[in-house]
């Protein structure tokens, strides 16, 4: 057929694989290698094995996908090594972690996978089985809940840090407590440890005895590293380091980067987060705490003395200006009582005196109005009465018409009229009657009442 | 009131919440007032110099166990 001068020259797909598989099968580190990762899911066929890989990152998501096969003639070869029992529980369990040896081939048809050759049993061990072994131990022995106990401070400064100054986690931890938005102050110290592979329990196990030795001088160990497979968790699903923080002397902080799964530590520790980052949030948030609480403390005590220094100042104020005016009411009212008194006892005794004046003008006016009747009719009645008698009544008679006469004749003497007509004269300053010379002081103008008239002078 | 100051963030909240409450109850008179808030002032200082403000002997005394 005609080609076409622009078509691009290509070429048939199995020279392309050709060419992958060349390149790939003779590349270096992939064949013959060891390998971790979790298993997927698997699908025996044919008595051959097919496995799917899979590597998860520290967020749980995938990191890496890879089909791995055991040809049935392997498998024959590894059985005699391996016991069946062993091989199914290794490699046949999804979400077990793995660890096998093998090639990376490029096949033209089957494409590229995990040619499997061996398997590593200790590896392969169920992470939660073992959890629960070291966990019953410790339970065991009574630990479990030994570092869970250890009082916490309040607010944990200083920080002995179990860590890798390669680790991602490290520098990342101290930068957030050295920037925390509250302005507290952490102390944290790096304590050298690796934190996957064999040499995870020896090595975090001797920082955690260094930082024993140390102990006066820190709140708190934190134990961090961030990223990294989860397959490297298992490094820390170890017996001894367990017993190590189950027994420390201080409250064990545990941020190993991680959201879903677990190692033994989280159980043991006595605060567990998730990652690095949420220790430094965890540590920032007990000083935001207990900043918070002082300081609401603080505000409280300053509004209450506030409030009771204002109101015991108003309540003097007001004491203050009360005092002059209650003292001057009770000086006004009784002033006033007395005032009454004194302005109403003239006429007290004027009204009594006038009273007793008009109540004698009274008898006197009726007696002479009234008894000569009275006499007049009494004396005719007499006439039918006998002479002793008569005589008797006359001279009784004559005793109170006498008597009356006197009464007549005093009321009158008292009367003021018949006084003034005596030659008695009513003298008077500013209006009042004067009855003593010594409350007239010469110069002053007084009345002089008589009988017919008054009379004006001025005293020398 | 005891007069050294508390070595511990919990014993001097504790007693912070202690001059509140004794303040807002009516026993507490004119005169105790001025105690207590002068006590209240020398824990809040304490406190808050422990939490914000670097201590560099401290700081000193850490690194050299590096």
């Amino acid at each position: 057929m005609e080609q076409n001068p622009d078509t691009p020259q290509a070429i048939p797909l199995s020279e392309l694989n050709r060419r992958a598989a060349g390149a790939i099968n003779t590349a270096p580190g992939l064949r013959d290698q060891w390998i971790t990762a979790e298993i997927s899911s698997f699908r025996p066929s044919a008595g051959h094995l097919y496995i799917e890989l899979l590597e998860k990152d520290s967020n749980g998501k995938p990191a890496a996908r890879l089909t791995a096969q055991l040809w049935r003639y392997k498998a024959e070869i590894l059985k005699k090594k391996r016991p069946p029992a062993q091989m199914r529980e290794c490699l046949m369990t999804p979400g077990r972690h793995v660890m096998l040896r093998g090639d990376l081939t490029f096949h033209p048809v089957y494409s590229i996978g995990f040619t499997i050759t061996d398997f590593n049993p200790e590896y392969s061990r169920d992470s939660t089985r073992v959890q629960a072994e070291i966990i019953a131990a410790l339970q065991k022995e009574g630990i479990y809940d030994r570092n869970k106990q250890v009082p916490l401070p309040t607010v944990p400064q200083r920080i002995a840090v179990i860590s890798s100054d390669t680790a991602a986690g490290y520098g990342d931890f101290c930068g957030q407590l050295a920037s925390n938005p509250y302005g507290l102050k952490f102390y944290p110290v790096l304590f050298q440890a690796t934190l996957q592979g064999p040499n995870t329990s020896p090595t975090v196990r001797r920082a955690l005895e260094r930082v024993a030795a140390h102990r006066d001088l820190f709140d708190a160990a934190v134990i961090i590293r961030g990223g990294g497979a989860t397959s490297d968790l298992a490094a820390f699903d170890d017996m001894e380091l367990a017993r190590a923080v189950a027994l420390f002397p201080l409250p064990v902080l545990v941020g190993i980067g991680h959201e879903r799964d677990n190692t033994v530590l989280d159980y043991i520790a006595a605060v567990r987060c998730k990652t690095p980052t949420a220790v430094a949030e965890w540590l920032v948030a007990r000083g935001a705490d207990t900043l918070a609480r002082i300081t609401s403390a603080a505000k409280n005590i300053a509004a209450y003395v506030g409030s009771r220094t204002s109101g015991e100042k108003r309540n003097l104020d007001n004491m203050e200006q009360n005092i002059p005016f209650a003292a001057r009411n009770a000086l006004r009212t009784a002033t006033a009582r007395t005032e009454r008194i004194a302005a109403g006892l003239p006429g007290l005794i004027r009204g009594r005196v006038e009273s007793a004046r008009q109540r004698l003008e009274r008898a006197t006016r009726w007696l002479q109005s009234n008894a000569p009747a009275k006499v007049a009719r009494a004396s005719a009645r007499l006439d039918a009465v006998p002479d002793s008698l008569r005589r008797a009544i006359d001279v009784a008679l004559r005793r109170e018409r006498a008597r009356l006469d006197a009464l007549g004749e005093k009321a009158d003497l008292l009367s003021p009229r018949s006084v003034l007509a005596r030659g008695y004269s009513i003298t008077r300053l500013e209006g009042r009657a004067v009855r003593r010379a010594a409350a007239v002081p010469p110069g002053s103008r007084i009345s002089i009442e008589l009988a017919d008239g008054t009379l004006t002078s001025t005293t020398e | 009131m005891e007069n050294p100051l508390p070595d511990t963030y919990s014993k001097a909240i504790a007693e912070l919440e202690t001059i509140v409450r004794k303040m807002q109850s009516e026993d507490c008179d004119i005169d105790n007032l001025a105690a207590y808030t002068a006590r209240s002032l020398a824990l809040l200082k304490v406190c808050k110099e422990r939490l914000l403000k670097t201590d560099a002997e401290l700081q000193k005394l850490l690194a050299e166990l590096s």
